[in-house]
């Protein structure tokens, strides 16, 4: 073995995670290299600075405060559900469920077509001219004189 | 006694105090992770209540593929990673309350000292490095259950370790440098 090969499995190697047959091989090469000894050395010092380093206290009521926070979660979760669909739609299969929907969705867009249909015959000209007539009926033919920009002057050109 | 999956059956079952016995076995684990990630009390304890109260909620759901401490490092370490994220780094120079008994002032001290510096190092280190040290060195986690934990390949683990420990070990040599006496400096 030779340092390069040594430096990468130098790691696997301090933490045992090696074949038997490689660690023998890395640890004759760390007997006969002072380089790689080295470096070995410093890498296992590291080590054992972190797992000396004392474990922080935990805090005295956490494990209490988990508990009444699950049990109120627990307790939510038995409070009867507000039903937003009917019973039979849990006993539906999935493919049942699948065509419910689809027939859901044609049938809201055929329900679009239809008003968009109605709509487009609403703007004919004899509408236009109920609604002029409208502005006549309730005597806003005055509006006409109004300064052009002002309010009166907008509602003018939406009604016509 | 149950195992920690054969509990969490039974907690999907609808048993709430059976969690009881799964927070006491694994809230120090879950602490040390937190505190240690995130080098701050009560975030930590956020992170350790959030990630006990995900697990409650999801144990319908539970299925026992895997260790369930495997579940948990996972659960912590995702939470601690999105916290770190949202938080402005806090370390000050307090160290953290040490449970090991200290029987005298100097051995306190030194022993403050070195969590204060290895505390101060692990923070700077990015986050998914930080977490595999944690992981490999507190928890005393295998290659394996890191990258179980973490979602990587093993590979993957071995590549982090080395760079945080790499990272590490040129940081923790340079504080030294700083704070060696003159005395030493000469020899």
């Amino acid at each position: 073995m030779n340092c390069i090969d040594f430096r990468k499995a130098i790691h696997r190697y301090a933490d045992k995670e090696i074949s038997k047959e490689a660690g023998e091989a890395m640890r004759q090469h760390a007997e006969t290299c002072t380089a790689c000894n080295h470096e070995l050395a410093e890498l296992e010092q590291l080590g054992v600075l972190l797992t000396t380093s004392p474990t922080p206290g935990i805090p005295a009521d956490l494990a209490n405060s988990i508990m009444r926070r699950a049990r109120q979660l627990s307790i939510a979760e038995q409070a009867p559900r507000v039903l937003y669909l009917p019973v039979w739609w849990d006993e539906l299969t999935r493919p049942a469920r699948i065509a419910a929907a689809v027939l859901l969705a044609l049938g809201l867009s055929l329900g679009a077509l239809m008003g968009w249909d109605v709509n487009r015959n609403g703007r004919s000209p004899s509408s236009t001219a109920d609604r002029t007539d409208a502005l006549a009926a309730y005597n806003l033919d005055y509006l006409d004189d109004a300064p052009a920009g002002s309010l009166a002057q907008v509602v003018m050109t939406l009604n016509k | 006694m149950s195992t920690d999956e054969e509990i969490m059956l039974t907690v999907a079952g609808g048993d709430t105090d059976a969690f009881e016995e799964i927070v006491l076995r694994h809230q120090k684990s879950a602490w040390s992770v937190a505190y240690r990630f995130l080098g701050e009390v009560t975030e930590a304890e956020d992170v350790v209540q959030d990630a006990f109260l995900k697990i409650f909620v999801a144990a319908p759901r539970y299925r026992p593929t895997a260790k369930f401490s495997t579940f948990l490092y996972r659960v912590v370490s995702r939470l601690c990673m999105d916290r770190a994220r949202k938080m402005h780094p806090i370390y000050t120079d307090a160290p953290p309350d040490i449970t090991d008994p200290t029987p005298s002032a100097a051995s306190f001290a030194v022993a403050r000292d070195r969590v204060a510096e290895v505390q101060h190092v692990l923070a700077r280190l990015p986050e998914k490095q930080r977490i595999a040290v944690i992981l490999r060195h507190y928890e005393g986690l295998d290659y394996r259950s890191i990258a179980a934990s973490l979602e990587i390949t093993e590979k993957a683990v071995e590549r982090l370790l080395a760079r945080g420990r790499e990272q590490m070990r040129k940081e923790l040599a340079s504080l030294r440098d700083d704070v060696r006496p003159e005395g030493d400096l000469a020899g």
